[in-house]
């Protein structure tokens, strides 16, 4: 099972990494690469997220914070210490997992750590990042840092495939880490962490060392992602990189997507971002939030616990919705409504419909988040 | 009196009035001041930020973008043909603008681009046009250091080094009335252009606002700074109030003076000067009584006198815009400094086409930037290599007088004098 | 000196605004576990209406409470309703507010446009007011919403202390299955609590749109510090919100005068690192205090 999987994303991934080749062949515009260079941002992000809260149940609020550092890190060493910009991605990656391990070692170390204090602590951190940097004139002060374009090898093409090949490796890099873990003994412990974390203690897992491995795998993945990503804003300032955006927007896509499978957030971030995208180019306007909005809370009401594990207890509506994906995106390209990508996603934003079509589950406590809930103890001798 | 015309001179002048007339007829094709454009349309791309935090401001943009493609294709298109602007929301993250201009370009092959709102979004969408070849005029660029690309053309003309020209111009007004403030207290956004020209670029020891101030001998009592979002106001006016400066040099944006003077109302203190960058026009106007006196900067206002020496071009201008402003609920609708860097980016794209005669991006970045080019608002503007492609500073002072933003400053331009004491 | 005092004045009446934002999120958490994203545009959207009514009609500013504070509590029971409904937990309830968050905010931006919109200062008798004793000033807007966080605060502890709809909200908080046994309807009682806490956002929004300009990012703004006093007030303790809204006021007017207002965030977010280690269950405990 695990070797297929690891043949299948191996075989994808080095395909993808030949894409860019194609384009003198084909003339696809460059558009197609930024926007795979987005989905596999997401990918990453997400990814990253769900190694740490989908895994251990300890929800985060602070990708933003690892985001936040790689880019900085990036674009600081880049345009303010003239570092070739291949070394600080390395660098980014390091430093995001020594902060995550530094909010670790200070959160997982409390003896009575709740789901919401670590939520907050972690989004505490973000906004400590943010107002550092504000504060800072070396990393930024204010006035915001543009990115230079690096020199780089003339092999690795033009720009653009530059940008996506490195998006590509590290979120191959993500969602490998991902799988490894989740057939590993490592993983195995994790998952006991989330669904009781003191059973998984009398059960002999070293629950604060594992927890610790979690949270430093995804800072580091979050950050070398963020490092990417520099390229590709091209402009940072304090605010725009440590917005909310990031932070909930991975906890949609891997909450949507599934938390408890390495493919949930891969399927999250790609339905979700193609859906905004779509939206942004839709012609709808001002009304393209308001579907977003709309298609979220649907998705949160309908498929609580993840479309990966809609498609897995469903194949025979799993298949259903694998015929209008190729339908939808092939009537979309007939009629001609957008271009290729959009096609695409009509072809996800309808096959995401069929999926969430139906009675809602019959939700028992057993699938209620522990984490967040308050332990009953507690308020039982209050009460 | 008989005036005798020689014959020979009778023929130069009838055949002159045949070149004449038929310069006219070219002259009249090439540019048809009424003929309706026909072809196809050529289409123009660009992102706004329509919702986000520079979305108040990029609402202006749109409403002053649609104003000059109604105005361009009622008065014979460009090269004759129709323009269509393609406009995206951006939803004023930078990372969104990359994406949106790669895909105006790449994909849906526009032939021109507008640049995006505000500095951040106009440096990244630089990366994008630059890679690509394209022109790209811009209407709100302040941080000039950030701007290397030779194509892109700002119309926010504060000059290559605002941080210096801006306070040169204040001062220089101040200096002339009657009893010049001595006690200045700087109060500054720390957020991009506002940071800009209170210090100065970082990794520079030109500095801004502040040093200039001091070199002039002012007393400068008080410099603080503060976050791009403010929680509490009352604590800086508190400060304010206790430096007891007799001018306040506010480097805010949209609505910090807005808050700043409310909290100051407050605590029952008025500064006897105060001025503020880049405000949210409106909002001011709305504080009423309290803003009375507040001065700006300005590229253009259209007060009563300025624009009817401007002509019935201009006036027409300034209605239409009125009247797509409140089609989009613009609460202020006044053609002032926004609108006038987005007519005036318009002009200059039209201007590289026409001059060009080509949609050929890199003739018309040439064009542009050999001839410069005639704005209907701000004049001749030159694109200065050395400078970023900055113009010579226009640096006007406005200043709200019975609740209306009146130009006080330079004396050339302006349509009164500037008030000494504020309310 | 004085600086620190009227400067520490200004932070204590500003913490009482963002006191009365936190009071409704901090009770539909502390509560009945509905992490409620959408608080923030309801507050915002009230403050929005607070606008429109005052400047259609030139009535007291104050008077649109009449208006928004019914129609929110309407919206948060029908919220509630659908919450309960599908079985939403705590976690996917921030996920769904958020859905909802981001439709009511493009739904004002579409209805206002992104522009500000504030109301006039001659229909505003309080933006610019205040009281003052000696040189000290106390603004009247943030008097206002110190006073009514108060009220409301002290106002709710006396409800769920000795009221049996208290009683009940509690028990269901701590246990539902066994309130339910006891004959609790954890819906009606949900449904409830869920319109109060709209209600008190309306408060807010009226209180917000007495004192500022609004326009539809706003909302995005509130959500870090309020979400700062929620939690170290101890989350559903109604006066511990109160107390830790005043208390980062203060600090922030403070570390503003002290240092620079460039620095506050920096020490109330670090404060904030530091309370959630230390006092994990906020500054003043959980759910009133019990």
């Amino acid at each position: 099972m695990k070797h297929r999987q690891l043949a299948v994303l191996l075989a994808a991934v080095a395909a993808l990494a030949f894409v860019p080749n194609l384009q003198d062949a084909t003339g696809f515009p460059v558009f197609y690469l930024v926007y795979a260079y987005f989905v596999f941002f997401w990918i990453a992000q997400a990814t990253s997220w769900n190694i740490l809260s989908g895994y251990t149940g300890y929800f985060s609020f602070g990708q933003g914070a690892f985001y936040g550092l790689g880019v900085y890190a990036a674009g600081d060493l880049v345009s303010r210490e003239g570092v070739n910009y291949f070394l600080t991605i390395p660098i980014a990656g390091v430093l995001g997992g020594l902060l995550a391990a530094g909010v670790g070692a200070l959160a997982f170390r409390l003896g009575s750590l709740r789901g919401e204090i670590f939520a907050l602590l972690t989004l505490a951190v973000t906004f400590t990042l943010s107002a550092i940097a504000q504060l800072s004139t070396w990393v930024d002060g204010g006035q915001g840092i543009p990115i230079q374009i690096p020199e780089y090898p003339a092999f690795l093409g033009e720009y653009q495939d530059l940008v996506y090949r490195l998006g590509l490796a590290v979120a191959f890099l993500a969602v490998l880490a991902a799988l490894l873990i989740e057939s590993s003994r490592f993983g195995w412990g994790l998952f006991a962490i989330r669904d009781e974390e003191d059973v998984a203690e009398e059960l002999g897992v070293p629950t604060f060392r594992h927890k610790m491995l979690a949270i430093t795998i995804s800072g580091t993945l979050g950050a070398l992602s963020g490092a990417v990503a520099a390229l590709q804003v091209g402009y940072l300032t304090p605010e725009g990189v440590f917005n909310l955006t990031v932070p909930l927007l991975v906890i949609v896509m891997a909450v949507l997507g599934g938390r408890r499978h390495w493919l949930g957030p891969v399927i999250g971030a790609i339905v979700i971002y193609s859906l905004q995208e779509r939206l942004t180019n839709s012609g709808l306007g001002e009304w393209g939030e308001v579907v977003l909005g709309g298609i979220l809370v649907l998705m949160i009401l309908f498929a609580p616990e993840g479309l990966y594990e809609r498609i897995r207890d469903r194949p025979r509506r799993a298949a259903a919705a694998g015929v209008t994906l190729v339908v939808a995106t092939v009537v979309a390209g007939l009629i001609g409504w957008g271009i290729a990508t959009d096609w695409l996603s009509t072809g996800l934003i309808a096959a995401t419909l069929v999926l969430l079509a139906g009675r809602p589950p019959q939700r028992t406590g057993a699938h209620a988040h522990r984490r967040l809930a308050a332990p009953r103890a507690e308020g039982a001798e209050g009460a | 009196m008989k005036l005798r015309v020689p014959r020979r001179n009778t023929r130069a002048v009838v055949a002159m009035a045949f070149v004449l007339v038929g310069l006219a007829v070219a002259g009249s094709g090439a540019s048809a001041p009424k003929q309706a454009p026909s072809g196809d349309p050529i289409v123009i791309g660009s992102t706004l930020s329509l919702t986000g935090s520079f979305g108040a401001t990029g609402v202006i943009h749109k409403a002053a973008g649609e104003t000059f493609v109604r105005w361009i294709n009622a008065n014979g298109g460009l090269l004759g043909r129709p323009v269509e602007w393609k406009l995206l929301n951006d939803e004023s993250d930078p990372a969104k603008v990359t994406a949106l201009y790669e895909r105006l370009i790449s994909q849906d092959r526009v032939d021109l681009i507008m640049g995006p709102y505000a500095t951040p979004n106009i440096v990244a969408a630089q990366s994008v046009a630059e890679r690509h070849g394209y022109v790209l005029p811009n209407h709100t660029a302040v941080l000039t250091y950030a701007l290397t690309y030779g194509c892109q053309f700002p119309t926010w003309s504060a000059g290559g080094k605002p941080n210096l020209s801006v306070p040169q111009t204040v001062f220089r007004m101040l200096k002339t009335q009657g009893t010049p403030p001595k006690r200045v207290a700087f109060v500054t956004n720390t957020g991009g252009s506002t940071n800009f020209i209170s210090y100065g670029p970082p990794s520079s020891n030109e500095g801004g606002a502040v040093d200039w101030a001091r070199k002039q001998g002012f007393d400068v009592v008080l410099d603080l700074k503060y976050p791009p979002t403010v929680s509490d106001w009352g604590s800086i006016a508190a400060q304010v109030r206790a430096a007891r400066p007799d001018f306040v040099w506010n480097s805010g944006l949209a609505l910090d003076p807005v808050n700043l003077i409310q909290a100051m109302e407050q605590l029952n203190y008025r500064p006897k000067q105060f001025l503020t960058l880049f405000p949210a026009p409106g909002p001011l106007l709305g504080l009423g009584d309290a803003a009375e006196g507040v001065l700006s900067l300005t590229l253009f206002e259209p007060n009563g006198k300025l624009l009817k020496k401007m002509g019935t071009k201009a006036q027409t201008i300034v209605r239409q815009f009125a009247q797509s402003a409140a089609a989009n609920g613009l609460g202020y609708r006044v053609f002032d400094s926004q609108a006038t860097a987005s007519w005036t980016a318009w002009e200059t794209l039209a201007a590289g086409v026409r001059g060009a005669r080509s949609l050929d991006n890199d003739q018309v970045c040439e064009y542009l930037q050999e001839n410069g080019v005639d704005t209907t608002f701000v004049g001749k503007l030159r694109f200065n290599p050395a400078l970023h492609n900055f113009s010579r500073p226009r640096n006007l002072v406005k200043q709200i007088q019975e609740r209306r933003w009146k130009v006080v400053w330079p004396p050339a331009l302006r349509v009164t004098k500037v008030q000494e004491t504020a309310g | 000196m004085n600086t620190y005092v009227q400067a520490g004045v200004s932070g204590v009446m500003t913490g009482g605004l963002y006191a009365v934002m936190a009071l409704g999120l901090s009770l539909t958490w502390g509560l009945l576990k509905v992490i409620n994203l959408a608080h923030f545009a309801l507050i915002l959207g009230s403050a929005y209406v607070t606008y429109q009514v005052t400047t259609s009609t030139g009535a007291d500013p104050l008077l649109s409470a009449l208006i928004v504070v019914p129609g929110m509590f309407v919206v948060g029971v029908a919220i509630q309703w659908v919450i309960d409904r599908f079985q939403v937990d705590e976690f996917n309830s921030l996920l769904l507010s958020f859905g909802l968050f981001i439709i009511a905010i493009q739904l004002i931006n579409n209805i206002w446009s992104a522009d500000f919109r504030q109301i006039e200062a001659a229909e505003n008798p309080y933006a610019t007011r205040a009281l003052f004793v000696g040189d000290i000033a106390f603004p009247v807007p943030q008097l206002i919403a110190l006073g009514t966080a108060l009220v409301l605060a002290v106002v709710t502890y006396y409800v769920l202390r000795h009221t049996y709809f208290g009683r009940a909200l509690r028990a269901l908080a701590y246990d539902r299955e066994i309130a339910g046994a006891y004959g609790v309807d954890h819906r009606r009682i949900g449904m409830l609590t869920a319109g109060l806490a709209a209600a008190m956002a309306a408060v807010a929004g009226v209180l917000i749109g007495i004192n500022q300009a609004v326009f539809p990012e706003l909302a995005s703004e509130w959500v870090g510090i309020v979400f700062t006093v929620v939690i170290l007030g101890g989350v559903g303790n109604l006066p511990g919100a109160v107390a830790a809204g005043i208390l980062i006021g203060l600090v922030y007017s403070q570390v503003s005068v002290a240092w620079e207002p460039l620095g506050a965030p920096l020490v109330v977010f670090l404060l904030l690192i530091l309370a959630l280690l230390f006092r994990p269950s906020g500054l003043f405990g959980r759910l009133g205090g019990s």
